[in-house]
C-alpha cells in the first residue's frame, strides 16, 4: 500500500488555480462542506500555488470517518412513497430548481420551527396520520445532521409523544398544510433564500 | 501525466488502484464533502466490489469541468455514482455515492 508522508510531492487539480498543479502533503485541519465539524491535524495535498487544500490520501480516511461520525447523527425512516412526494412537491414550489436534496434542508427548517414553539409553549396542533394501502411503495429517508439539530428532535419527540418515524410524518404533513395546499405558501420568502443557499 | 483511456483500461487501472493504496479524494472548496470513500462510509474493498461488476454500458467519459485535458470517467451501477480521474501515477475520486433508486 501507497503511504503518503508530510513533504511529498504529487499533482492535482486546483479549482482555484484552474490548472494541475504540483501539491505538497502536509498536515490540516479540513472542515466538512456541511458546516457539522471539522478533522483536525490530517494530512492532505495542498497546491503549491495557492496553498489550498486540493485532495486526500486514504490514510487520512479513518481520522475523518472518526470525525464524521462524532460531528453528525443520523435519522433514518422508512416512509410510504407519498411522504416524500410531499417533500419533493413542496421543495419544487418553493424552487423550481430545487432538487431531493432540498428535503432535507426543509425537513430541517421545519424541526427547528416546532423545537422553538414548544420551547415557548406553542404546541404545535396534532395532523392525523395518513394511512396508505400496503401496495404503496416505501421509500427510506436518511438525514444526517449535526448533534444540535438531533437534539432539537429528540427534544420535540419527547415533548409530543412521537417516535421518529411518526414525527417525521408529522413534520411532513405540517409541511403539506403549509406550503403544499395553500395558494400562498407560509414561510415562503425565508425558505426561498434557504433553497438558494443551499442549491448555490 | 494527465491520461485518457477506455473502459476496460479505466476499470482495470482504478482496481489496480484501490489495491495498491495508489489514490487520493479531490477536495472542494477546501471541504470535505459527501464522497463515501473518503469519509470511512464505504471501503474500496467494498467499492472494488462494485466497479468488479461494471461493463461498458454502466461507464461515461466527459471532460473535466476546469481542466478539458482530463478525462473523467463515470460508472453507474447497482445505485452507485462513481466519478474518478487519472493523473499519473495516481487515481483521484471526485464522488462515490449512492443515487436514488428508480422508481
Amino acid at each position: 500500500m501507497k503511504l503518503y508522508k508530510q513533504g511529498d510531492k504529487s499533482k492535482a487539480v486546483c479549482e482555484t488555480c484552474k490548472d494541475v498543479i504540483s501539491t505538497t502533503f502536509d498536515y490540516r485541519t479540513v472542515p466538512f462542506s456541511d458546516g457539522s465539524g471539522e478533522v483536525k491535524n490530517i494530512l492532505v495535498a495542498v497546491c503549491d500555488a495557492c496553498d489550498a487544500v486540493i485532495a486526500t490520501p486514504p490514510q487520512s480516511t479513518p481520522a475523518i470517518k472518526n470525525a464524521r461520525e462524532t460531528a453528525t447523527k443520523s435519522i433514518e425512516v422508512k416512509l410510504p412513497a407519498p411522504y416524500l412526494e410531499i417533500l419533493d412537491l413542496a421543495a419544487y414550489r418553493i424552487d423550481a430548481m430545487a432538487s431531493t436534496s432540498f428535503r432535507k434542508s426543509l425537513l430541517t427548517y421545519y424541526i427547528h420551527l416546532h423545537y422553538g414553539l414548544i420551547k415557548t409553549d406553542n404546541m404545535p396542533k396534532r395532523s392525523i396520520v395518513k394511512s396508505y394501502p400496503k401496495k404503496v411503495p416505501t421509500k427510506r429517508l436518511s438525514l444526517k445532521v449535526a448533534p444540535r439539530l438531533y437534539d432539537e428532535f429528540e427534544y420535540i419527540m419527547d415533548a409530543t409523544d412521537l417516535k421518529t418515524t411518526g414525527m417525521i410524518k408529522e413534520i411532513v404533513q405540517e409541511i403539506e398544510k403549509d406550503i403544499v395546499r395553500p395558494k400562498k405558501p407560509k414561510h415562503l420568502v425565508e425558505l426561498q433564500r434557504l433553497a438558494m443557499v443551499t442549491t448555490a | 501525466m494527465v491520461r485518457t483511456m477506455g473502459f476496460k483500461q479505466a476499470k482495470a487501472d482504478v482496481l489496480d488502484a484501490l489495491l495498491n493504496g495508489r489514490y487520493q479524494h479531490e477536495t472542494r472548496k477546501g471541504a470535505i464533502d459527501k464522497n463515501l470513500l473518503q469519509t470511512g462510509a464505504m471501503s474500496p474493498v467494498e467499492l472494488s466490489a462494485v466497479i468488479g461488476r461494471c461493463r461498458g454500458q454502466h461507464h461515461s467519459m466527459s471532460t473535466h469541468h476546469q481542466i478539458p485535458a482530463i478525462t473523467v470517467h463515470v460508472l453507474k451501477r447497482d445505485e452507485w455514482y462513481i466519478k474518478f480521474y487519472f493523473i499519473d501515477p495516481d487515481t483521484y475520486f471526485i464522488s462515490v455515492h449512492q443515487t436514488e433508486p428508480e422508481p
